[in-house]
């Protein structure tokens, strides 16, 4: 073990890890379930303590060997080698400041590794002074949250909702000229072309991904240089918008310093969003899941239309009977998204004053959400739609 | 927490030792940190202004 210590005293950390004491008190005081703060908050992190340190150079208040090596290490987190240091919990500060804090303490001491100095003595590269300069939780957290949610939404979730409306749109064009019975209230109708039920579908996701998109705008404007309270104490004149500039410079995504920083901090507005544009997602797929799964009742009793891809055993005491499985998935997704939706909403009400320290259980649903509904769609792409056929008998 | 000031002046550390004390020996911050030793009067009326913090 290692002795580190912070303003509440001094706690022993295993000799081996770079976290410090306010990692370590955290881990003592939150070790809560089984929900741990999602890596890509972390990533996000490195990005932060990497575009501070390069502002905080340029403007010479970093010395060249202390910014460089807080930027070599903050790359090391983003390329996810530092990843067995991230040990914190959700349940935790309702600000983040423990996870933010944890970024400090790791990226100090293995600062302080590389250039040759001795684990926990925060010299030559300070937690609080060196990482955090010009930077407070209460706007870093906030900056680390759009920016993980921004990179989630665009790496992993469009386009996994892109190619299934691709595949769903392909099966409108296959289908265009087979007619079949409309049903409304559950009931027979008049008829219409399978085509144009399927066109609906992609219609509806088609949609679903524009608001999806739309929601990004002001996940691009961030906190940082709002510090404490909004006002940007100890930041210097013209962080924030030096800042909003590296950072977007590094993450290729068109980040701009919040207009209102008492907003972004006091709020946690768009991400709730962001979040209702994932709900709309939910909904949508709900919809269409639920309707081929209807459609492929049966194979016998039930209104048969569709053809699902038999993928495995339903049932282990009916022999030969396959389930929807796919569409059970999603749909059981879709339900998780709008129960963590109405999370979310609730967290976003309950702003104080300059703050809402409600962020940690956001950004956990938000990317849990974002994270499952790509998966989800890809699964539900590959192992149900795109094998789906039309049972013409009918 | 008016505190803050300090931090950029004399280190988190040294700022988050005065606080502590303040707290603890119910002194105000402003005798605190002339006990600490860490900053002179003149400088801590001309730094900790709260008109000057926002």
């Amino acid at each position: 073990m290692r002795i580190e210590s912070d303003s509440m005293g001094t706690i022993e950390v295993p000799a081996e890890r770079y976290w410090g004491a306010q990692t370590q008190r955290s881990l003592l005081h939150f070790s809560i379930g089984n929900d741990k703060m999602p890596k890509e908050v972390y990533y996000a992190y490195g990005y932060v303590k990497k575009a501070a340190a390069i502002v905080n150079e340029n403007d010479g208040r970093l010395s060249g060997e202390i910014a460089g090596t807080i930027i070599t290490v903050a790359n090391e987190v983003i390329e996810k080698k530092l990843d067995s240091e991230f040990p914190l919990y959700v349940w935790q500060t309702g600000s983040g400041t423990q996870s933010n804090m944890n970024v400090n303490e790791v990226i100090s001491n293995r600062s302080i590794q590389l250039l040759g100095g001795e684990l926990g003595s925060k010299t030559p590269v300070h937690p609080n002074d060196h990482v955090n300069l010009g930077q407070s939780s209460n706007d870093s957290f906030p900056t680390a949250m759009h920016i993980a949610a921004i990179l989630t939404i665009d790496h992993q979730l469009v386009p996994a909702l892109e190619k299934l409306e691709q595949t769903i749109t392909d099966k409108s064009r296959e289908w265009k000229d087979v007619v079949k019975i409309g049903r409304t209230h559950l009931q027979d109708a008049v008829p219409l072309i399978v085509g144009q039920e399927w066109s609906g579908y992609a219609a509806q996701l088609n949609d679903a991904i524009a608001r999806v998109k739309a929601s990004r705008t002001k996940l691009f404007e961030i906190a940082a240089g709002g510090t404490a309270v909004g006002t940007g104490l100890n930041a210097p004149a013209g962080f924030a918008e030096k800042f909003a500039a590296k950072l977007a410079e590094l993450t290729g995504k068109p980040f701009i310093t919040a207009p209102n920083k008492f907003a972004a901090q006091g709020s946690l507005d768009a991400m709730v969003a962001a979040m209702a544009a994932l709900r709309g997602v939910a909904v949508a797929l709900m919809k269409i899941a639920n309707d081929m799964r209807w459609l492929a009742s049966g194979p016998r009793c039930g209104i048969g239309e569709l053809i699902l891809p038999s993928n495995e055993p339903g049932s282990s005491i009916m022999p030969g009977k396959v389930n929807p499985t796919q569409c059970e998935a999603i749909i059981m997704i879709c339900i998780q998204v709008i129960g963590e939706d109405t999370a979310v909403a609730f967290a976003g009400s309950q702003g104080n004053f300059e703050l809402n320290a409600m962020r940690p259980i956001v950004i956990n649903n938000f990317l849990h959400a974002a994270t499952i509904l790509a998966d989800g769609s890809d699964k539900f792409r590959s192992y149900s739609v795109e094998g789906t056929q039309l049972n013409c008998r009918r | 927490m008016l505190v803050t000031a300090l931090s950029p002046v004399i280190g988190y550390d040294k700022a988050s030792a005065i606080a502590h004390t303040a707290m603890d020996k119910k002194l105000t911050l402003r005798e605190a940190a002339l006990t600490s030793g860490f900053i002179n009067a003149e400088q801590f009326d001309h730094i900790v202004d709260p008109r000057k913090m926002i």
